[in-house]
């Protein structure tokens, strides 16, 4: 007795297609599974002989040998459940649908209930890819694939009832549209709250249009945490093929991607190398991953670990991830925008305009250089920030709120994308591009911080609504470049 | 009736069968150091080691789960022993295993050659 049953493993972020062979021969009781199992899928023998039991079947008291195909792939994840028991139902029975056409995913509770799984979008694809349209899957993992184009499903929560619509051929569709389709997050923060920092906010606003790296310096209790933290309720909603990228993450984690909202982390400064980067053995994507298409936000930079910092250089310049374990390279995906904070030295007062520093040069020196240059030139943006001046303490200065922000954002990334669409791209004028060869000439750019310096001037037009950009952004640009006065004068 | 009495019952409808189906029995209960070997037939110049696993309901677990893999190590040894002890010469042998469930309207046999396979 023969059947072959098709399923699929994730390595990395990608799908792709794996055969269950299995044998039934008569002889002693006896299953083994062979192919390069994990150790999830050696224990998922037990569960299916459970949940097939609990199913009413009488489970073969006979050699059960199954072989996974590609051998050399590494076989993991408990959704190799329901495959590895539709195999040995499939032998015992005639099926009356295709099997050749169905890919199984789905793990198995020992009463036989199929359960949710991780990394479904991923699993899905790898199917597609593969010419397979039709996928028997947990009712609980539905609401991922809602919107999917070109995909059969099939949900089931209960193996029995599984089995009988395989045996008589009655599975049917369930409408992909139909899934339930998360509502909009609303968030508890407003930019209005702040009273003051304009500058600040200004900054914020221009960072988002462009996904600018953005390092907000000032003494403690000014509001820097609290500005950034609101960058999230001004976050343009993703597109729909971003937001399957990003939920494709976060179903391999086991998480619920929210709606079309972008990612937003802040990582407490205690944080390892290995969960910001990502890694493990099992290759599993750390939190740059899963900023993809958001915002990282680290609040007082100074204090995370130099290793953690030092290791966001190339994920900040490349955005993407290269991790490799034991034979094996998983590439992921980490455009994120970094905001930051910090303390321009150990009190906190320093260049504050009305409060005095108590540290001397040395400290300061040795408190700033904690962040090297490298991981300071990856920072599109300085802002330093500093204690709300008394006027606007006494009159409540607030003069954003988020909906305004949000909407001057939205407007113009739409002009951004309208330029596109005409084939037109916005351009300094003459005068305008030899400040900037004069301004890059004083010493004070990088390569990359002239054209970090360009696009910076570029989202300020765009938030004008200006085809060229002119004198007025490239200054208010070049405000931005405070780096070089860190440590001036140290 | 007691345990001793079902077995010998399920070993005389085992060794029936086996009769029937063109085995010389050579030894019943054959006792080693290392355990008991319930039949021990002669068919064709090989040697079976039989184990015979007697059920009047699957309720408790069919038969063939019965066998153990520590009851397949003794059986092993005692065939090992059995060879070594009364035998002259080098003779084929398999260690097989027959179940009987015997209820009432009927009789099974399940035979399987080689364990070991």
């Amino acid at each position: 007795m023969y059947s072959k049953i098709k399923s699929a493993v994730v390595v990395g972020l990608k799908g792709s297609v794996i055969e269950i062979e299995t044998q039934i021969s008569r002889g002693m009781p006896y299953h083994v599974i062979v192919g390069l199992p994990s150790q999830v899928i050696r224990e998922s023998k037990d569960r299916v002989k459970s949940a097939l039991k609990e199913s009413g079947i009488r489970f073969p008291d006979d050699r059960i040998t199954q072989n996974m195909f590609p051998a050399h792939i590494k076989k993991e994840g408990a959704h190799l459940d329901l495959p590895i028991a539709m195999g040995i139902m499939c032998c015992m029975m005639e099926p009356h649908v295709d099997l050749k056409e169905i890919g199984f995913i789905g793990e198995l509770s020992l009463e036989g209930r199929i359960r949710p799984v991780t990394g479904v979008l991923s699993l899905i694809e790898g199917f597609v890819e593969d010419g397979i349209h039709q996928i028997v899957m947990p009712i609980q993992n539905l609401h991922e694939v809602s919107g999917m184009k070109n995909i059969e499903v099939f949900a089931y929560d209960d193996l029995n009832a599984l089995l009988k619509a395989v045996e008589y051929g009655q599975m049917e569709a369930l409408s992909v549209e139909d899934a339930i389709v998360d509502q909009p997050v609303l968030h508890k923060m407003d930019f209005n709250e702040v009273i003051g920092q304009n500058q600040a906010i200004r900054a914020i606003e221009i960072s988002a249009v462009g996904n600018h790296n953005l390092l907000l310096v000032g003494p403690p209790g000014c509001g820097k945490t609290m500005i950034a933290e609101r960058l999230r309720t001004v976050l343009p909603p993703l597109s729909n093929e971003k937001h399957l990228e990003s939920a494709k993450v976060y179903s391999l984690l086991g998480e619920r991607a929210t709606a079309h909202e972008r990612p937003f982390h802040a990582p407490h400064h205690s944080i390892t190398r290995a969960s910001m980067i990502g890694g493990t053995n099992a290759l599993i994507p750390g939190i740059v991953t899963r900023a993809h298409n958001g915002v990282l936000f680290l609040d007082e930079i100074l204090e995370f670990k130099n290793e953690v910092l030092q290791s966001l250089r190339e994920p900040i310049s490349n955005k993407s991830v290269l991790l490799t374990r034991n034979h094996q390279s998983v590439e992921f995906p980490c455009d994120f925008q970094l905001i930051a904070t910090m303390n321009p030295c150990p009190c906190g007062n320093h260049m504050a305009k009305d409060l005095d520093c108590t540290c001397n040069d040395f400290e300061i020196k040795r408190y700033l250089n904690k962040l090297s240059g490298a991981i300071l030139d990856r920072f599109d943006m300085l802002v330093f920030m500093d204690r709300v001046e008394l006027r606007d303490v006494t009159e409540k200065n607030r003069s954003y709120n988020s909906n305004l922000i949000s909407e001057r954002i939205s407007k113009a990334l739409e002009f951004k994308r309208h330029l596109e669409t005409q084939g037109t791209e916005v351009e300094m004028d003459g005068e305008t591009n030899a400040n900037l060869m004069r301004y890059y000439n004083s010493g004070k750019l990088s390569m990359r911080g002239h054209s970090k310096l360009f696009e910076i001037a570029r989202s300020i037009a765009l938030l004008e609504g200006m085809e060229t950009i002119n004198r007025k952004c490239l200054s208010e640009a070049i405000a931005y470049q405070g780096f070089h006065r860190l440590k001036h004068n140290l | 009736m007691n345990k001793r009495k079902i077995g010998n019952q399920g070993e005389q409808l085992a060794q029936n069968h086996l009769i029937a189906n063109g085995f010389v029995i050579e030894t019943q209960n054959h006792y080693t150091p290392y355990g008991e070997i319930d039949l021990i037939g002669l068919k064709d110049g090989t040697l079976y080691f039989v184990e015979v696993k007697f059920r009047r309901t699957a309720t408790f677990g069919t038969a063939r789960e019965a066998v153990t893999q520590k009851k397949k190590q003794s059986m092993k040894a005692s065939a090992a022993h059995y060879l070594k002890t009364m035998t002259k010469r080098y003779v084929p042998f398999k260690i097989s295993y027959l179940g009987v469930t015997a209820t009432e309207s009927h009789i099974e046999f399940d035979f399987i050659e080689n364990i070991f396979e």
